[in-house]
């Protein structure tokens, strides 16, 4: 890269999640009575970028692009009561039940093959 | 862009993988008689690889991993705490309790595991089969020969 704008816009969006603050992570409380909920949620997210210039006279000029992907979803609630403080997990069961049908199916699969596989020798 | 800078030897190729972790406090605020601060976690995992042309992957995970539960007025002396001498004795630090946040179930990457798991033992099954058959018909044929091995 050796357009200096183009490495500070470089720099700019690689540095996007930096400026984000942890406080993302944390819902709005909630208050019920003496208790209170505060949601907690994981952040993730992917950045890419690529750039290319030609090297010589007639394959001169440059161009990029650049492409990112972020995910939020919700981990914990943090239960304030008068006489604790506890975390409670939230478990996602649709991911957990598809994850299982996956490994259900590719399992049945695999082993299917390899007893095919010894039956025909 | 003169010709001598367009040269490869002036763009020399470079690649870099760096992993970086560092943890964030916040805030969250006095519920009843408890100060809350929560822990969390920020890592990074950067890719870079480059010449004339440059390509980079960012790859970033912000979790939060424990609260510190401060209740009101349970501040102690810096040495009563500590067993060298504080150059500020009279220095008062917060007491917390810890509470730990777990980190959430990864279901896709167990799966990946097991998955993993039953194709490598699938596939050391049937080789352990196949090399089995192989030599008992390389044992069959010698007997009905005569030949010796």
């Amino acid at each position: 890269m050796t357009n200096p704008t183009s490495e500070v816009a470089v720099d700019r969006i690689m540095n996007i999640p930096e400026h984000a603050g942890a406080s993302m992570c944390f819902g709005e409380p909630v208050r019920a009575g003496d208790r209170t909920a505060i949601p907690v949620a994981e952040v993730s997210y992917t950045l890419g970028l690529g750039w290319g210039g030609g090297r010589d006279a007639e394959t001169s000029g440059n161009g990029g692009g650049a492409g990112g992907a972020a995910r939020t979803r919700a981990v914990a609630v943090i239960d304030v009561s008068p006489d604790a403080v506890r975390v409670i997990p939230i478990e996602d069961f649709t991911q957990i039940r598809l994850a299982s049908i996956a490994f259900i199916g590719t399992t049945t699969a695999l082993v299917a093959r390899s007893l095919l596989k010894l039956v025909r020798g | 862009m003169t010709e001598d800078a367009r040269h490869p030897a002036t763009h020399p190729t470079g690649a870099g993988v760096l992993l970086h972790t560092e943890v964030e406090r916040v805030a969250l605020g006095t519920h009843g008689d408890r100060r809350l601060t929560a822990r969390v976690e920020h890592r990074t995992l950067r890719l870079a690889l480059g010449r004339l042309w440059h390509a980079s992957l960012t790859l970033g995970r912000r979790r939060a991993v424990a609260i510190e539960v401060e209740r009101a007025g349970t501040e102690v002396e810096r040495d009563r705490e500590t067993s060298h001498a504080s150059s500020t004795p009279s220095a008062r630090v917060p007491r917390y309790d810890e509470v730990a946040i777990p980190a959430p179930v990864q279901p896709w990457a167990r799966f990946a595991r097991r998955v993993v798991a039953v194709a490598l033992a699938g596939w050391l099954l049937n080789s352990a089969v196949t090399r089995a058959r192989r030599r008992a018909g390389r044992a069959a044929r010698q007997r009905t020969t005569g030949e010796t091995p």
